[in-house]
C-alpha cells in the first residue's frame, strides 16, 4: 500500500504522501525533547531525563487544521512549545516553509514569530493582567516596530474575534473565559500568522462557550486561510475542526490519518481505547457499547518501555511488541499505524 | 451669570475632547487610570496632602519663621507658647526651627536612601530572577554575604570615621543604604522567579518581545507593588536608623540637626519639659505614617484588580 515518505515517521498530507503535493507550511521531522531531571537541593545530579517528545514527525499544510490529541503527559504540549521554540528541542527538524527554524538565531527568530503564533489554554493565565486589552492586542505590531494606525487595527481585531472595540480599554479580569480566549486569538492574529498552534485553546471553557470559541476559530480559518496546530485532549472537539488527526501516547505518534481514518476506521489498541470513551450523546447507543478500560496508568516517560510503548497496557501485547518498535506505516489498513497488529476495528 | 454657558470659555471644550480621542495616547491613559484610582483613595491623597505641607514646611519653613534654628533666644525651656509654637530648650534654640531643620536633614536622607536601596534590590533581584543560573548564583550570594555583615558595626564605624563633619549626611544615607537593598532583592527574585513561567510572559516571547521588553513591560509592572511596599517602609526604617545613629552621637553632626538627634537629646527631658522630645516625635511619626499610607494608596492604583477604595 501507501508508504510513508522519508523516515516512515510523517504524518500524511491530505493528498496522499509521497507524491508531489503542496508543500507543508510547517514540516517537522524526528522532532526529541528531552528534559532533564535533577536530585538532591545543594549538590544537583542529573539523574535522568523526561522523555517528553520522542522522534515525532509531521506536516501541516496551508489552510488546514492537524489535531494532536493525547492523554495528559503524551508530549503535545512540548511539541507546541518547540514548534515555536519556546521549548529547545533536543534533536530533530522544524522547518518553516524552506527556513529551518532551529538554525536561526534569536533576532532572526524574533523576526520569524510574526508568522507563528500560539493561543494558550489557560486564558487567565495567559494575559498580562496589568495591561488593558487595546495594549495586549496592540503589543504585537509595537514589538514588531509596526506603529502606525495601532489603535484602529486593535480594534478591527476586536471586532474580528466577536468583542466590542469600546471594550478595549478594559482589563482581561473584567472578561469572561471565553471572552478572554477571544482576546489571545485577537493577539495572535495581529500579525497575520500563517500557523497558529492552539494549546487546547477550549479545554478551560465551558462547554457552551467552547462551540462559540471553535465556531470563531473555523470561521478565521476559512477568511484568512491560517494554518492550525491543534492540540487537545477532548475528542470530540478535535473531530468538529480537524481535516487530520495524529494521536500521541509518551511522547510517539501512536496514529495518523484523515479525521474519518481515525475517528471511523480506528487501528491502533490505543486509539480504540481513546475513542470508546468518548461519551455518546444517545443514551440508549450509549448504555449498549463496549468500553475498552486499559488497565493501570501510563508508565514513566523517564524510563519508557522498550519496544511499543502502548503494550504494558495493550490487550493485544505480543513478545514481539516488547522486543520491536512498531513502526509508523500502514499495514493494510489505509493510514499509518504504530501497531504490529494494526487492524481496523469500529468503535464510536 | 446667565451668558455664562454661552461665553466663548465653553465653547472650545468638546474641540478639546475630541483632540484627545484622536491623539489618545496608550501610555499616558494607563496612567491617568492610575491617577483617578489614587484619587478615590481618601486616605493617601489626604496623607500626600499633609506629606506635601510637612516637606514644604521642612524645606521653606525655616526661612518664614521669626527664628533660625541655630539662633540662641532669650527664653530658656518655656513651654509651647504663641511665641515659640513647640517651646525651646535649656540653652534657648527655638524647638520648632529645630525641628524643621532636622526634618529636612531626616527626609533627605530617608528619601536618598529609599530610592538608592530600591533601586539597587530592585535590580539586581530582577537580574537574578530573570537570568536565574549563574547570575542568580552570583548575586544571591553577594547578597547573603551583606546579610551575614553586621550592619550595624560597619554603619558605627563609617559615621564614626565622618564623625563632626557637615557633609557627612551623604556619606550616611549612602551607608544606610548599602545594607537596606537585600531584602528587596530577594523579594523581587522571588517574583520575577514565579511571573517568569507565567503564560503571558511566554505568550509575549512568542510575540517576538525581547527581554527587555518582557522585563520593562510585563514583569516589573506585575511586581510593583511589593517594590513600593518594601520603598515606603524603608523610608520609615531609615529614618529609625538615622534616629538610632543619632541617638548613640554617630548620626548627623551639630550644629546641624536631624529629628534622631532631637528626639535623642528630648527624651532625658521627656518628664519635665515633654515638648523637647514630644514635638520632634510626632512629626517623626507624622511623616513616616504619611508617606506609608501614600504607599498602601499608589499600590492599590496600579493594581487593576484591586476595586476595593478604603476610606
Amino acid at each position: 500500500m501507501t508508504t510513508v515518505p522519508e523516515d516512515g515517521l510523517a504524518a500524511m498530507g491530505p493528498e496522499a504522501a509521497g507524491t508531489d503535493g503542496p508543500r507543508p507550511v510547517l514540516s517537522v521531522r524526528n522532532l526529541v525533547k528531552h528534559f532533564p531531571v535533577h536530585s538532591g537541593e545543594v549538590i544537583r545530579r542529573r539523574v535522568g531525563d523526561i522523555h517528553a517528545v520522542c522522534g515525532v514527525s509531521f506536516d501541516l499544510f496551508q489552510g488546514e487544521t492537524l489535531g494532536l490529541v493525547g492523554e495528559s503527559g503524551s508530549g503535545k504540549s512540548t511539541i507546541a512549545r518547540c514548534v515555536l521554540r519556546l521549548h529547545e528541542p533536543t534533536a530533530g527538524s522544524v522547518r518553516f516553509g524552506d527556513i529551518d527554524l532551529l538554525a536561526q538565531n534569536r533576532k532572526q527568530m524574533r523576526r520569524l514569530r510574526r508568522e507563528l503564533q500560539i493561543v494558550f489554554q489557560d486564558p487567565y493565565a495567559s494575559l498580562d493582567p496589568r495591561m488593558t486589552v487595546d495594549d495586549i492586542v496592540g503589543e504585537p505590531f509595537r514589538i514588531h516596530g509596526l506603529k502606525d494606525n495601532v489603535e484602529a487595527e486593535t480594534r478591527e481585531l476586536l471586532r474580528l474575534v466577536g468583542l466590542n472595540p469600546e471594550h478595549g480599554n478594559r482589563y482581561p479580569h473584567e472578561f469572561s473565559g471565553g471572552q478572554r480566549q477571544r482576546i489571545g486569538i485577537a493577539r495572535a492574529l495581529a500579525l497575520e500568522p500563517k500557523v497558529i498552534v492552539l494549546d487546547e485553546p477550549v479545554s478551560a471553557l465551558d462547554v457552551s462557550i467552547q462551540a462559540g470559541v471553535v465556531n470563531l476559530l473555523e470561521d478565521l480559518q476559512e477568511r484568512l486561510g491560517v494554518a492550525y496546530l491543534f492540540v487537545a485532549h477532548d475528542l470530540s472537539v478535535v473531530r468538529h475542526i480537524c481535516d487530520r488527526v495524529a494521536v500521541m501516547y509518551l511522547g510517539r505518534i501512536m496514529e495518523t490519518g484523515t479525521r474519518d481514518d481515525i475517528y471511523k476506521r480506528p487501528s491502533h489498541p490505543y486509539t480504540q481505547a481513546l475513542l470508546s470513551a468518548v461519551p455518546l450523546p444517545d443514551p440508549v447507543a450509549e448504555r449498549g457499547r463496549v468500553r475498552i478500560v486499559l488497565k493501570g496508568d501510563p508508565p514513566s516517560t523517564v524510563a519508557p518501555p522498550s519496544g511499543c510503548r502502548f503494550r504494558t497496557r495493550c490487550w493485544k501485547a505480543q513478545d514481539i511488541c516488547a522486543e520491536e518498535e512498531p513502526a509508523l506505516v500502514d499495514r493494510g489498513q489505509g493510514h499509518p499505524s504504530a501497531c504490529h497488529f494494526a487492524e481496523v476495528e469500529e468503535v464510536v | 451669570m446667565a451668558d455664562l454657558a454661552h461665553s466663548p470659555v465653553g465653547a472650545p471644550k468638546p474641540a478639546a475632547t475630541d483632540e484627545m480621542v484622536e491623539f489618545g495616547v496608550a501610555a499616558t491613559s494607563q496612567w491617568r487610570r492610575v491617577l483617578r484610582r489614587f484619587l478615590r483613595h481618601k486616605l493617601a491623597v489626604c496623607s500626600l496632602v499633609v506629606l506635601v505641607i510637612l516637606v514644604l514646611a521642612s524645606f521653606l519653613g525655616g526661612s518664614l519663621i521669626a527664628y533660625r534654628y541655630d539662633e540662641l533666644t532669650k527664653d530658656f525651656s518655656s513651654a509651647p507658647s504663641l511665641r515659640h509654637w513647640f517651646g525651646t530648650d535649656t540653652i534657648g534654640h527655638d524647638t520648632f526651627a529645630q525641628v524643621l531643620r532636622g526634618a529636612r536633614r531626616s527626609l533627605i536622607v530617608a528619601l536618598l536612601v529609599a530610592v538608592l536601596s530600591t533601586s539597587v534590590g530592585a535590580l539586581i533581584g530582577v537580574l537574578a530572577g530573570y537570568y536565574r543560573g549563574i547570575v542568580d548564583l552570583a548575586l544571591m550570594r553577594l547578597t547573603d554575604l551583606f546579610l551575614t555583615i553586621p550592619s550595624f558595626v560597619v554603619l558605627l564605624v563609617v559615621s564614626a570615621r565622618y564623625r563632626g563633619e557637615s557633609g557627612n549626611w551623604l556619606a550616611l544615607s549612602l551607608v544606610i543604604a548599602g545594607f537596606f537593598w537585600m531584602q528587596l532583592a530577594r523579594v523581587v527574585r522571588g517574583i520575577f522567579l514565579s511571573l517568569r513561567e507565567r503564560e503571558f510572559v511566554e505568550a509575549a516571547r512568542a510575540l517576538g518581545a525581547t527581554d527587555r521588553r518582557i522585563i520593562l513591560r510585563h514583569l516589573l509592572p506585575n511586581s510593583l507593588g511589593p517594590i513600593i511596599v518594601n520603598a515606603t517602609l524603608l523610608v520609615g526604617a531609615a529614618i529609625v536608623t538615622e534616629t538610632a545613629l543619632s541617638f548613640l552621637g554617630f548620626g548627623i553632626a551639630p550644629p546641624d540637626t536631624s529629628l534622631g538627634r532631637l528626639v535623642a537629646e528630648g527624651a532625658v527631658a521627656s518628664r519635665t519639659r515633654w515638648w523637647l522630645f514630644y514635638m520632634p516625635g510626632l512629626y517623626l511619626v507624622l511623616i513616616s505614617l504619611c508617606i506609608n499610607f501614600v504607599g498602601d494608596g499608589l499600590r492599590d492604583a496600579i493594581d487593576p484588580q484591586q476595586n476595593r477604595v478604603r476610606a
